[in-house]
């Protein structure tokens, strides 16, 4: 049986590079795990007598005392996107100076955003802001707020912590080959972007409504 | 290596302003005391258009061919159809 290519009828090959097919995949699982988290907790504010907007249980301003690390932590994150865009277009030119240049910074400013983040938990347990603390057990719409609020930024934490591990490896990374160097960025440039989305819809929902 | 590099870096610069620029309207829209609905809604709104933003120039989804973009849609469309499947239970316990 003859195949019939691309090449053969004189069409260019178009093949999807399976790495960045493989990381956009891997990323679709993730929209579905923090969607199944975002939609649950979007019911709750919005469907629970107790909970709802408006309703006096539910936290007003959410946590409000921790809105200016948030929002610190909101143009720490942006920034960081665009550094490793930027990091990624030194990786595409060959410029592994400019490439260390912008990854340092983009590793820096993730060191800083769970910096901030663990001064923010350290702030809440302090105050007894926890789903079990006393405050929170005297009232069933906190308790909620802040299961919800330690599970999804943790969980996003946790994320944060995954991208800075392998932005750092790539740092350190001795690769000779520009384009396979460059595809490997581009794959963690992509991960580092979809923790930044995951925090543009975080921070709204748990520090400003 | 990449000739387009050039060019693009001053885009993404306008993009990051951008974005910084949405964030202190988001803010400015909760401080502003909008009915709880409107605040939801607006806050919504403008942490959508971030993302698309972000996935539209930082991710490269506007060059990408339509298997990704594909994947990319499909993770919205399930997002939305969560955020509308939860809606006639809230409708329900209003």
């Amino acid at each position: 049986m003859s195949v019939v290519t691309a090449a053969a009828l004189g069409l260019p090959e178009e093949r999807e590079d399976p790495g960045k097919l493989g990381i956009w995949l891997f990323l679709l699982s993730e929209v579905l795990l923090f969607g199944g988290f975002f939609a649950a907790y979007v019911m709750t504010r919005w469907g629970s007598p107790v909970c709802a907007l408006g309703a006096p249980a539910w936290p007003e301003g959410a946590a409000r005392s921790a809105l200016y690390p948030a929002l610190l932590n909101t143009l720490v994150l942006i920034t960081s996107s665009y550094t490793v865009v930027r990091a990624l277009c030194a990786a595409q030119r060959g410029d592994r100076a400019g490439f260390r240049r912008e990854m340092g910074v983009t590793v820096a400013l993730g060191v800083c955003f769970l910096a901030v983040k663990g001064f923010e938990y350290a702030l809440k347990f302090h105050h007894g802001l926890t789903p079990g603390g006393e405050f929170a057990l005297a009232n069933p719409g906190f308790r909620v707020f802040f299961s919800f609020y330690f599970l999804m930024t943790g969980l996003h934490g946790l994320h944060v912590a995954v991208g800075l591990a392998w932005n750092a490896l790539l740092l350190g990374s001795r690769d000779a080959s520009p384009e396979r160097f460059a595809r490997k960025v581009e794959y963690a440039a992509l991960y580092w972007h979809f923790v930044d989305v995951v925090w543009v819809f975080l921070f709204p929902l748990f520090y400003l409504i | 290596m990449n000739p387009k590099t050039e060019p693009r870096e001053n885009l993404y610069l306008s993009v990051y302003l951008a974005l910084v620029g949405l964030t202190v309207l988001t803010v400015a829209c909760s401080a502003a005391g909008f009915a709880p609905i409107l605040g939801v809604t607006a806050a919504l709104s403008v942490a959508g258009m971030k993302a698309g933003l972000i996935g539209y120039y930082f991710m490269h989804l506007g060059e990408e061919r339509s298997l990704i973009v594909g994947i990319a849609a499909a993770g919205v469309l399930a997002v939305l159809a969560l955020a509308l499947g939860i809606l006639p239970d809230i409708a329900l316990r209003l």
